[in-house]
Parts: C-alpha cells; structure tokens; sequence
C-alpha cells in the first residue's frame, strides 16, 4: 500500500485490471461512481465488462446495465475473451438490466426516468452485487434528446447506489481524443472518478492510453498510460508503477567469446542489460547467437525475440558461424521467436515479450533488434517500451542482450542510442573501419555498469567459428566518428610492412 | 372484427398527471370499438412488472393489440394531444393487425 493510499479516506475497490489498480492507486473509489469516458473504438465496453467479470471471478456479483446493446450480443462479443457472461447469468450471479427507447415507442412529452434507479437499485439488491457496469449513459442521451430528466436521473442513482455500497462504472462518449470531456456534461458532475481513454495513430499504430482526470478524496497517478487490449482484456502498462527495487549481482556471465569476456572485466553480470550498437553487416546478429548460445552451452534458457530474421534464416546463420541452435531449441533451452516489428504495437510486443518470459522461464533474452521496432512506433512509446522491459528483465534477473542498427554504414550514433543509453548496464559498439584500401571491423566497450572494462577498439573477424577478436587498432583514430584517420607513424609502420 | 385491445398507463407513484390521464385514457376506450380494457400499474410499487414490460420512463402509455405493442411515453404539454396519438398508435396495431390476417 503506498503512502498516498494510507493519506486517502476513500476506500479503494480493486478492479484487478492488469496495470489499472496502480494508476488508481489501489482501485476505484468504494461504493461510488465513477465515469469512463472515451470516443467510438477506445475499449470503453471491454474494460467496463471486465471490470464486472473480474469482480465475478472474484465471487463477487454483479449487474450489467445496457443502454444500447442488447445483453445477447454483448455476451456473444465478450465471448472471445474468455468471460462467459451467460455461464454467470444462469449461475444467478450476473443480471443484465436492458433499457432504453425501444423501436415502438414514441416520446411525446416530458417523463421521469426515476424507475430506471429502482430496476438498476433491485437488479442489485437481488443478487446482491456491489459492482455495475452501465453502458454507455451518452446512448441514453441521444436516444431521448433531453438532458434534464436524465441529469436528475444520473444525480438520484449517484446517491441511490452510493446508498447501498455499489460502485458502479459509467462508460460515455466522447467525440474527439483531446477536447471537450464528453458529449454530454452533467455525467461529469455526479461521477466522483473519471477516466479517458484515447486512442490515436502513432506511425500508423494505434496507442491506447488511459488518464485519470479526477478522482475525489483519493490520491491517483497523473498522466497518460498505455494499455492494448490481450486475447484476455485490457492490460495497462503503467512505466509509473515500477520500482528501482531489483536486486544487483557481481555474478557475471559469458558474452561468448572469451576474449570479449576480458574486455568486458570478465564476463557481463547476470542482470545486466546490453546494447550492441553498430552499422549493418558489422555482426551484431552474430554477438547476439553468441550471447544465446553461450546460454545454452551452461545450461540455461534464453529466448531470441527476432524482429528482422526468421527462424531459418537465423539457424541457418548460426550453422554458419559455428552454432547449432536447433540442437538447443530441440532441448528446450532456446526459443526463438519471430515477428516483424509491423506486426503489432509496442504494447502488444512488450505483452507477448512478458508472456513468453513467463511460458519459458529464460536467464537470457536477446532483442534483435530494437531499432527495427522503434522504426514503427514513436520516440514516447519506444522509450516506455524499453523501460518496461528492462525493468521487467531486472525485476527477474534476466540479462538482456538487445541491438541497434545506426543509420550510416560509417561511424554515427542512432535514436536508439542517444534515448535508451542510459537504461542499459553496458554498451558494446561495432565500427567499420576503412583502412589502407580494406574494410576492417572494430569492436569496443564503452560502457560496463559497476566494472571496469578495456578501453581499445579491437578489430575482429566474423569466421566461420563466430566472432575472432585481434589486436587492438593502432594508429588510427576518430574510428568511432566514422572518419577514422591513419596517423603518421601507423603510415611508416605500414609502409615499411608493404615494402619489407 | 378487431382484437381486445389493452391499454397500459404506467406511472411512476401517483404523481398529479397520473389522474387526468387515467381519467382521459378510460373514457377513450369507452368511445372506441369493440373490447378495450384500460389497465393503471404503479412500477415504483411493482419493479417486477416494469422489469417484466420493459418501462423505462413514466409515464408511459403502452397500447397492446393482438401482442402488437405501440408505446407513447411522457405526458404531452397539451392533455388534448393524448387521444391523437392514441388514435393514432392505434391506426398503426390495425393496419399492422390487417397485414398480419393478410
């Protein structure tokens, strides 16, 4: 329980939304209303009705109030997530209450709508629910052209349910992500707690996000937090809710290559995470097969998240440079795993990440690569993407291996660089280096969190046994710049060389 | 020859309206042909039956032909207006009831 929650006298209700009850600080105000507004398209529906099935997986009933939708069609909707509403229906834990302006009636005057409170207040009492749904109050609106009777409505069921210890949740439309708050206002003003959700095109993605705009007499995180919505509802990825709390080891473990254990100090430590940086071709694929291999080689699980390579192609790269993944992944320490970085968004990536970290229990992951996906998702989303995972990764102990491609064949940084340097433990950089006529590669570290590291730019050969670190590159400079020069007694040495 | 028709006034306790109404909807089914039945049900005293015929508002005037159904809901400003649309909610269940037979 967090200290704003202590401070708090309104008594949280967990909604046991993935993610939610963080940005809620603990869950919805207890036995009030609270009001979730969001255009045509956001999940409004969905989170609303899981809401209610979570409190029925939890024994607790509940009460379905639709405005618009019949009750068959939303069970049938709802059916894909797994949340048999019928099943609870004929348990005689659910009650679907239906109302609205029906195909033959005709509004002629003024009405009361003060009935609708007491079939939604009954439908409670008789099974005893202290959760309700209503969807969507602003369905209500247009279909009686009024707002008066329904603002009276709105204010008796606010006090009526408030009563009786229900919390309800009210779903209403919004026609614009930023703007005016909903269609109508007067659900605004009885609802102690309201929430927006948006969803906008971001490179062609959608983002979700939800907001806490109030929440009376309790504390709530502020801002936008992404969600998607899982084969198995809505999850919300609040960066807000970790913590710095993971635990730190010196155990160390191998890149895969002794002689870059060396230059790393002996070895990267168990819960690092590594950002092999570098041009196309200069083998960053190759370090991070070493990276799952070793893995394999002591016993211990990794997964490989491929966003630029199948399957075969990477086995077969790796047959190529002296691996056999297939042997690993037929004994069950290797998984690789394979989408375009198109395929989804970054908050379905991050999920499918976190539910094949769960499935397989890795010691390893490698990302190849994280560039691939920033190419398809905003500066904000692939920063929130990174931090959530890194700091999943820490959470568990899991050391991550991930890598970027800069934009230049010659030296440069990259996005991907510059905006997530700071959240890994170590940084590996591979440079070509144009010399004497030759295109030579370099290797250096240029980070290594909490150790000390070698400070030379290596050169290495990508053979058919991996990855061959030489001598150390001297003479030439500004290699990393992407202008390495020749200095002067590197020309004689070199020279003398040629000439004998 | 027409069906019995019944005619529902739902009211929400006994407001003021609720009288006049009950008064105006009565005398109509005396002045129309054949069987009618005006029927008076109070839904805050019974929840069961506005969640059994689906009200929503009151009042509401439900005018029910051979299970053919024609709603009118709210009180117009006018009480004269009331028997228009009766009638011609009712013009509606006949033509639909001659559809029907047909």
């Amino acid at each position: 329980m967090t200290e704003s929650m202590n401070r708090s006298h309104i008594e949280k209700l967990p909604t046991h939304i993935p993610g939610m009850d963080l940005v809620l600080e603990g869950g919805l105000p207890a036995g009030r209303l609270s009001l979730l507004v969001g255009s045509a398209g956001s999940g409004k529906t969905i989170l609303g009705t899981q809401f209610l099935w979570q409190a029925l997986a939890h024994d607790e009933p509940a009460v379905f109030v639709t405005f618009e939708e019949k009750s068959a069609k939303i069970k049938a909707n709802v059916r894909s997530f797994g949340w048999d509403l019928q099943a609870m229906e004929d348990a005689g834990k659910l009650k679907f209450v239906e109302l609205g302006v029906g195909a033959g009636e005709l509004l002629a005057g003024e009405f009361d709508l003060s009935i609708v409170v007491d079939r939604i207040r009954h439908a409670t009492q008789a099974i005893g629910a202290k959760h309700v749904f209503i969807d969507s109050i602003a369905a209500f609106f247009d279909q009686l052209g009024t707002d008066a009777p329904i603002r009276r409505m709105l204010l008796d069921l606010s006090n009526s349910l408030n009563g009786i210890g229900v919390t309800t949740l009210m779903s209403a439309e919004r026609y614009e992500e930023y703007g005016s708050l909903s269609a109508y206002r007067a659900e605004t003003f009885v609802s102690d707690c309201v929430m927006i959700l948006r969803h906008l095109l971001e490179v062609e993605k959608v983002r979700r996000t939800l907001q806490v705009l109030k929440c009376r007499g309790s504390a709530h995180k502020q801002g936008e937090y992404p969600f998607t919505i899982s084969p198995d509802g809505v999850v919300l990825m609040p960066t807000v809710g970790m913590k710095l709390t993971s635990k730190s080891t010196t155990q160390r473990i191998s890149t895969g290559n002794p002689e870059l254990d060396k230059m790393c100090g002996g070895g990267l430590f168990r819960d690092a995470i590594t950002l092999v940086s570098g041009p196309t071709g200069t083998g960053k694929t190759l370090l991070s097969t070493l990276f799952a291999n070793a893995a394999c080689q002591a016993g211990e699980k990794a997964i490989l998240f491929a966003f630029e390579e199948s399957r075969e192609q990477l086995f077969r790269n790796g047959t190529g440079w002296g691996f056999d993944l297939e042997k690993w992944e037929k004994k069950g320490l290797l998984k690789v795993v394979c989408e375009y970085p198109e395929s989804a968004g970054p908050e379905d990536h991050l999920l499918r990440i976190k539910e094949e970290i769960a499935a397989f229990g890795p010691k390893r992951i490698v990302l190849d690569s994280l560039s691939a996906l920033e190419r398809v998702i905003s500066t904000r989303s692939f920063r929130e993407f990174v931090i959530s995972l890194t700091n999943h990764l820490k959470q568990r102990q899991i050391a991550g291996f991930f890598t970027n491609t800069t934009a230049t064949l010659l030296g440069g940084e990259s996005i991907t660089e510059t905006h997530i340097s700071t959240l890994t433990d170590s940084i590996i950089l591979l440079r070509y280096v144009e010399s004497l006529g030759r295109m030579r590669r370099g290797l250096t570290v240029i980070k290594m969190r909490g150790a000390d590291h070698a400070k030379e730019i290596y050169e290495y050969l990508v053979t058919g046994k991996g990855l061959e670190l030489k001598e150390p590159f001297h003479g030439i400079e500004s290699i990393m710049t992407g202008s390495p020069r020749q200095i002067a007694m590197a020309e004689r040495d070199a020279l003398k060389g040629v000439l004998g | 020859m027409n069906a019995p028709l019944t005619i529902v006034l739902y009211v929400y306790g006994e407001p003021r309206e609720a009288s006049p109404l009950f008064a105006t909807l009565t005398k109509l089914a005396e002045e129309l042909p054949g069987e009618a039945r005006v029927e008076f049900v109070d839904v805050r005293a019974d929840i069961a039956r506005a969640e059994k015929d689906d009200v929503f508002a009151t009042p509401t005037i439900d005018m029910v032909l051979d299970g053919e159904s024609r709603r009118i809901v709210g009180i117009p400003a006018e009480m004269e207006a009331v028997p228009k649309q009766v009638h011609a909610a009712l013009k509606y269940l006949h033509t639909h009831q001659g559809r029907e037979a047909g």
